[in-house]
């Protein structure tokens, strides 16, 4: 297992244990926690707005405002599970750290703004490093999360582990519950 | 890597006089007569002078009507487009287009330069010679019934004082191509937008190939932000926890903080 791996299952478990999202109360209810457990990870802050997207491509971002408080939009889809998915994505960008695209720098105004001139981008200045690995992380944690809260099926991990320590067992017990409670 | 030095006015009009698209060569008289007979005012001593780079410094009517005559754009003239599309009369444009410059480009800590910090900081380049504030603010809004008629080193030091000068690259060309203006200007407004909203930094899906994305999307972009920002019901709001919250169970790889 890379070491890239082993980091994404620990921020899954970690998030998983922090979330503590018992799927019984319905996606809405889980929505509530991922959102809950962002402004606690950011340290601020966090406003969520449901908004109507035309574009498949744009679900979900997170802005940070000049007040020092977050913004995260969200498509307004019928289906909340939808949604937690689109939250769970906004939220592991910030669980695997992913640099934004910042306003006031250099190399994010350049990306976002490709045709001003680089004297131009200078004087109202931007920058960023998002790159393609780094939202194809936010995709796959956001995915293992999703799993390890709503896969019904005992994890190879868990199945025939009987001798566990008994607090490794616990967290058997409860991710197995996670399963036999999603709706 | 470094750009190829930009070519000067007399180069760039003697060639097109010697090849003009889709003709034979132009003289100095004929070409004064056509742009006469257009509407426009200059002589064959004049374009002597000007092809010999001995007067470098025509005001932007004289290039309207000279690109107009030779059948280009008026942005050939600083390094820009060759091509001419439909009517190009960048005069009627430039105040609207400077006016914007003023609004959206300075820098942060600065805030919106006034004439006189324009003027000040081209005179003291002295790049492109001076300029007065009062000239400046004749062209963000000349005399009713007019038209703004810089002359090129005017346009070039207001092009430079914006960012838009760069040796080699065609951005000069701003004053005198409304395409390229155009697209300068989407973007400038998706940024003043965002600016405008208070957004300092953003993460949404796809921004790893922000470079790429059409300007539809980049504006979609830009409206889902400012939408959710304006909205002036809050949906949800989450707070982080209280003084005494300690991260003392943070994500793998990163420190608690005690807020």
């Amino acid at each position: 297992m890379s070491s890239t791996d082993r980091r994404q299952e620990e921020l899954r478990d970690w998030a998983v244990e922090r979330l503590g999202v018992h799927l019984d109360g319905g996606y809405q209810d889980a929505c509530r926690r991922v959102l809950a457990l962002m402004a606690e990870v950011l340290d601020a802050e966090v406003v969520v707005r449901f908004i109507a997207i035309r574009s498949p491509e744009l679900t979900g971002g997170t802005a940070k405002h000049v007040d020092g408080s977050y913004i995260v939009y969200c498509a307004r889809s019928g289906s909340w599970y939808h949604r937690f998915g689109v939250l769970l994505h906004e939220l592991a960008h910030r669980l695997l750290g992913h640099p934004p695209v910042e306003l006031t720098s250099r190399e994010g105004l350049r990306r976002f703004l490709p045709h001003l001139p680089d004297t131009m981008i200078t004087l109202i200045a931007g920058r960023t490093d998002l790159a393609d690995d780094d939202e194809r992380d936010a995709e796959e944690l956001a995915d293992s999360i999703l799993e390890r809260l709503t896969d019904p099926a005992p994890h190879p991990r868990q199945a025939g582990l009987a001798d566990l320590p008994a607090h490794l067992q616990r967290v058997a017990d409860a991710l197995e519950d996670y399963g036999r409670e999603a709706p | 890597m470094s750009r190829a030095p930009q070519r000067s006015l007399g180069e760039i009009l003697d060639e097109l006089c010697l090849r003009p698209p889709g003709r034979d060569a132009y003289s100095n008289t004929e070409l004064a007569k056509l742009v006469r007979d257009l509407g426009g005012s200059i002589t064959p001593g004049y374009l002597s002078l000007l092809r010999t780079s001995v007067r470098d410094n025509p005001t932007l009517e004289v290039l309207e009507y000279l690109a107009a005559v030779i059948d280009v754009s008026p942005a050939v003239f600083v390094g820009g487009r060759c091509e001419r599309r439909g009517d190009e009369w960048p005069r009627r444009t430039f105040s609207k287009k400077l006016s914007r410059l003023f609004a959206v480009v300075y820098p942060a800590e600065h805030g919106p330069w006034t004439p006189e910090d324009a003027a000040a900081a081209i005179t003291a380049r002295a790049t492109y010679g001076p300029i007065s504030p009062s000239y400046i603010r004749e062209l963000l809004a000349p005399p009713a019934g007019t038209l703004p008629n810089p002359r090129l080193k005017h346009v070039l030091g207001l092009a430079e004082q914006f960012g838009l000068s760069q040796d080699g690259s065609p951005h000069a060309a701003y004053f005198l191509d409304d395409d390229l203006a155009a697209v300068i200007d989407a973007e400038l407004a998706d940024f003043v937008a965002l600016r405008s909203a208070g957004v300092v930094e953003f993460v949404t899906r796809l921004a790893q190939h922000a470079t790429a994305w059409r300007p539809e999307l980049r504006q979609q972009v830009v409206q889902a932000f400012t939408q959710a920002i304006d909205r002036g019901e809050t949906d949800w709001v989450f707070r982080a926890p209280g003084e005494r919250r300690r991260l003392h169970d943070p994500p793998p790889g990163r420190k608690g903080t005690e807020t």
